[in-house]
């Protein structure tokens, strides 16, 4: 009679504990805290791109972004655990023939913590998987690249749009910063804007319509011309500058002037 | 001594194993990655080797397009000589694996009343589905909870899993496609 009750006492302790583990597990996932990376509030976001002549809003949930672009330091650790994406060993459908060239003639650590640059599409998707996390989607990069310093929606401010514009109009010659030393915005996010373009794990829905019963479902609406009339909001054409850039990328092109950063959904 | 160990360099080199499991450079097969099929069994990519393969991106609940994909491809495997129409293996791939579920697939494939031992349906997460359609330059794009806008592309794998023509829009014509089906066999 003795062991039943200590045996129904186990159990009743043993389950005590799982429920605080429960409870526990909750209370992580509210606070949840991943290293290098910060919590950017979801909210409602308006795509540069009108749907049937509306603007419409987008509800972005709540994600966690790497707080700085991935370095080239970083992307060689990667590089030498995963030997498949070495640039002398990686297949030419996942990468062009400029694939990590910058890195050939290497002074030791002078690029350390400058941002990756020359990686495909392809590289940086598995560089993010190896991570366990994987590229923002082009709603989630582009709603954390609406805040300024200090507000998440700074992207309204006339001031900052320009400012954003006078970063793109900066010819691409001088040697990229390191990655901490960029603009941090209101998300504690540095180097959004102004330093390199970024990779999302949607390029390839730039250019699709509602109407997929037309061929390839080629957007006219975003060709040359009649482009800015769809868009809701004509004046920010930074924004456009990055849709153009998506829409006429491809998977495997490297280009010096692109790197990434990853994302977790939670 | 010198010329053994090159002739033993040559035989490995161009023994048939090696040919056999070298892909060529451009096949879509070096994406490792592990599918399921509408049965729930998996299918790592390189499974999909040894046979050449029709290979098209679709959604089960898609109401416009897809059916259109489908009756293509079908009228593709019609023009074709008869043992080749019904040995071809055509692969789908789902662009939605959240609601396309390896139940609703294999109702799908009923219901349109596609042959499993001729037709396939294969599922994975949503990164390996985007890399997927980018190595076969498919584009897509969720424009509603119930509703994915996408590309229209039937395309011919050679059984490396070398890209040899696609079909690219429901409007092109097929005759390219069967030409280049028939002389890969």
């Amino acid at each position: 009679m003795k062991r039943v009750i200590f045996l129904y006492f186990g159990l009743w302790v043993s389950q005590v504990v799982v429920l605080s583990d429960l409870f526990a597990s909750e209370a992580t996932t509210t606070t949840q805290v991943h290293a290098g990376m910060v919590r950017i509030d979801g909210g409602s976001y308006q795509p540069l791109y009108k749907e049937n002549g509306k603007a419409r809003n987008v509800t972005v949930e709540p994600f966690f972004l790497d707080q700085f672009q991935v370095t080239n330091r970083e992307f060689l650790l990667f590089v030498e655990q995963y030997p498949k994406w070495r640039a002398n060993q990686v297949s030419p459908i996942f990468a062009d023939q400029g694939y990590l060239s910058h890195l050939d003639s290497r002074s030791v650590s002078k690029q350390d913590n400058q941002p990756v640059t020359y990686v495909s599409w392809y590289a940086a998707m598995a560089y993010c998987k190896a991570q366990g996390k994987s590229l923002p989607s082009t709603e989630q990069w582009e709603f954390a690249a609406q805040a300024n310093d200090i507000s998440p929606l700074g992207i309204k401010s006339a001031k900052f749009k320009r400012k954003i514009l006078d970063w793109y109009a900066k010819p691409a010659t001088d040697p990229l910063p390191d990655v901490h030393d960029t603009e941090v915005n209101y998300w504690g996010v540095y180097g959004m804007h102004g330093v390199v373009w970024e990779q999302v794990s949607d390029f390839n829905s730039a250019l699709v319509t509602g109407e997929s019963r037309g061929d390839s479902a080629l957007d006219k609406q975003l060709f040359c011309g009649s482009g800015a009339t769809q868009a809701a909001d004509p004046g920010d054409y930074a924004a456009f500058m990055r849709y153009a850039l998506r829409s006429s990328y491809a998977a495997e092109y490297t280009l010096a002037t692109m790197g990434f950063r990853c994302v977790k959904d939670r | 001594m010198k010329f053994l160990r090159s002739l033993f360099i040559l035989i490995l080199v161009f023994s048939p194993v090696t040919l056999a499991n070298q892909l060529p450079a451009s096949s879509v097969y070096h994406f490792d990655s592990a599918w399921m099929n509408q049965n729930s069994q998996t299918r790592e990519i390189v499974e999909l080797r040894g046979e050449a393969r029709l290979v098209a991106f679709i959604y089960t609940y898609c109401e416009h397009t897809c059916p259109l994909i489908i009756s293509k491809i079908k009228d593709v495997l019609h023009s074709l000589p008869r043992d080749l129409a019904t040995r071809m293996p055509v692969t789908l791939i789902t662009l939605d694996p959240v609601r396309d579920t390896p139940d609703q697939m294999k109702a799908y494939l009923l219901k349109n009343s596609l042959n499993e031992k001729q037709w396939e349906i294969l599922t994975d997460n949503k990164e390996d589905i985007r890399v997927l359609s980018n190595l076969f330059g498919v584009k897509y794009k969720a424009m509603s909870k119930d509703e994915l806008a996408h590309s229209n592309v039937i395309t011919l794998l050679d059984a490396d899993g070398v890209i040899l023509s696609q079909l690219r829009g429901l409007n092109e014509d097929k005759k390219s496609l069967i030409d280049k089906i028939i002389s890969s066999f």
